[in-house]
């Protein structure tokens, strides 16, 4: 199903850099330790591919739980919510947008809303980018 | 190949732990909330080896450790908490809730595997102990001759027996059964050969018997049954054909064929209030009624006053 862009990816590790180029949006290794993704997976390529088509669906449905938890003033709800997140972005190897998500939990936890509510924006403009980054780097292949 | 249950909401998380682990030959069941982690694993034909995330919807990876910790005792399953959870306090917590290890995410595949062998290792360690355990259990209640229920086993199943037909009201009843001229077999065939006696009367018994009564190795060439839910008059009828099978072929042997008979004396609890001791001396005397009738034959205890006199009689030569 993902093997199309099996090819793709092997370039892309070879350089550092998607093989997309537009100027409009970040470059994907920006967001993404992908040769740290790979050891992990044991240089796995299908499995590195599936496994973002999935965060492309996975990742917004926890943050609208994220915002839906924090629009209800439900703490625990965020550091849980926050939490996934975290754990989903460093299992990919994104780095600093697991960092942010980890500092989300950390301010949920100590009730600290004016971090928290910092810390969100940071993390939206993160997970924005690599969204993008990532869709451009999908169409790429289509 | 070995079953692993991976528990996590996060898919993304789930299908990088299946792929990793079907490559390390694991069999793996993917769950994706606490609840059905806990449910998985508490059956009795549950995996033995799982991976849990902590934060999950229903049941926490902690509470699916308690769960498992409470429900399932019979055999060890190694749990190991993978979360990204990574404090001291949070790597304590964990483990006191009955995980027996804990990795923090992201995981590292070479670290994973060798976290999940050394479980396997430990879990080969209880299967051999248990084993162990098992073996000397069955040695110390079966007799190593016959493989039948050794005395003190008997003993027991018929106190226990005696204890349930008080409650049941219902009646269970006992037969002491003893190869007529054993001796004169060890005698003339040689012990082998007797012991080929008694491991062949062992077996016809076995397979005379239904398979809700017991069959014991009272002593020497004596055997005990008990019959569960079974009137003095059905007994004795069951004695007669368990004497029939036992007599109705010669029995091959080393130093060739022997043929044999047994006297049996059956003993019946149909008032309820014997206790294992009574009924051993009730179905001893019984037994000697058919001794002193003429042997190759079966006796019914308590009923029978002349049997009880034949027993005195035959006791005080």
């Amino acid at each position: 199903m993902h093997r199309r862009n099996v090819t793709l990816w092997k370039g892309f590790r070879k350089k550092r850099r998607p093989v997309i180029e537009d100027s409009k949006y970040m470059p994907l290794d920006q967001f993404l330790n992908l040769p740290e993704l790979l050891s992990r997976v044991e240089n796995d390529y299908e499995l590195v591919d599936e496994l973002l088509h999935l965060f492309q669906i996975e990742f917004p449905r926890f943050r609208q739980m994220l915002r839906a938890e924090l629009a209800c003033q439900r703490l625990v709800g965020v550091e849980k919510a926050a939490h996934t997140l975290k754990g989903m972005l460093a299992n990919l190897s994104v780095e600093t947008g697991a960092s942010v998500a980890a500092k989300i939990e950390a301010a949920a936890h100590a009730r600290d809303i004016g971090t928290l509510t910092q810390e969100l924006a940071t993390f939206d403009r993160e997970a924005d980018g690599l969204l993008d980054a990532l869709a451009v780097f999908v169409a790429g292949v289509r | 190949m070995t079953r692993i249950l991976i528990a996590d909401d996060d898919t993304v998380s789930l299908r990088m732990l299946q792929r990793t682990l079907e490559r390390a030959d694991f069999t793996v069941i993917s769950v994706s909330n606490g609840a059905e982690a806990a449910e998985q694993l508490c059956r009795s034909n549950g995996p033995r080896l799982a991976l849990l995330d902590w934060e999950m919807p229903e049941l926490d990876g902690p509470e699916v450790c308690r769960q498992v910790r409470k429900l399932r005792s019979l055999r060890h399953v190694h749990l190991v908490l993978l979360s990204s959870k990574g404090s001291k306090d949070d790597i304590v917590e964990g483990l006191e809730s009955g995980a027996d290890d804990y990795l923090i995410k992201p995981f590292d595949a070479g670290e994973l595997k060798a976290r999940l062998h050394t479980g396997l290792r430990i879990l080969r360690l209880e299967d051999s102990l248990l084993e162990a355990r098992e073996e000397m259990h069955y040695k110390a209640t079966h007799d190593s001759l016959t493989l039948l229920l050794n005395r003190g086993a008997i003993f027991e199943v018929l106190g226990m027996e005696l204890v349930r037909s008080r409650r049941d009201r219902s009646c269970t009843t006992v037969a002491l059964g003893d190869l007529d001229h054993f001796k004169q077999i060890n005698d003339t065939y040689g012990h082998p050969a007797g012991d080929e006696v008694l491991r062949e009367v062992g077996r016809r018994m076995l397979s005379s018997v239904r398979p809700c009564d017991f069959v014991g190795r009272y002593g020497g060439e004596e055997f005990l049954i008990v019959m569960v839910h079974s009137s003095a008059s059905q007994a004795l009828k069951r004695a007669e054909e368990i004497r029939n099978a036992i007599c109705d072929r010669p029995i091959h042997t080393p130093n060739g064929l022997i043929s044999i008979s047994i006297s049996i004396g059956v003993c019946s609890s149909d008032s309820n209030t014997l206790k294992v001791e009574e009924m051993l001396n009730e179905v001893d005397r019984a037994l000697y009624a058919a001794k002193a009738a003429g042997r190759n034959c079966c006796r019914l205890g308590s009923d029978f006053d002349e049997a009880k006199q034949a027993c005195l009689e035959a006791r005080s030569l």
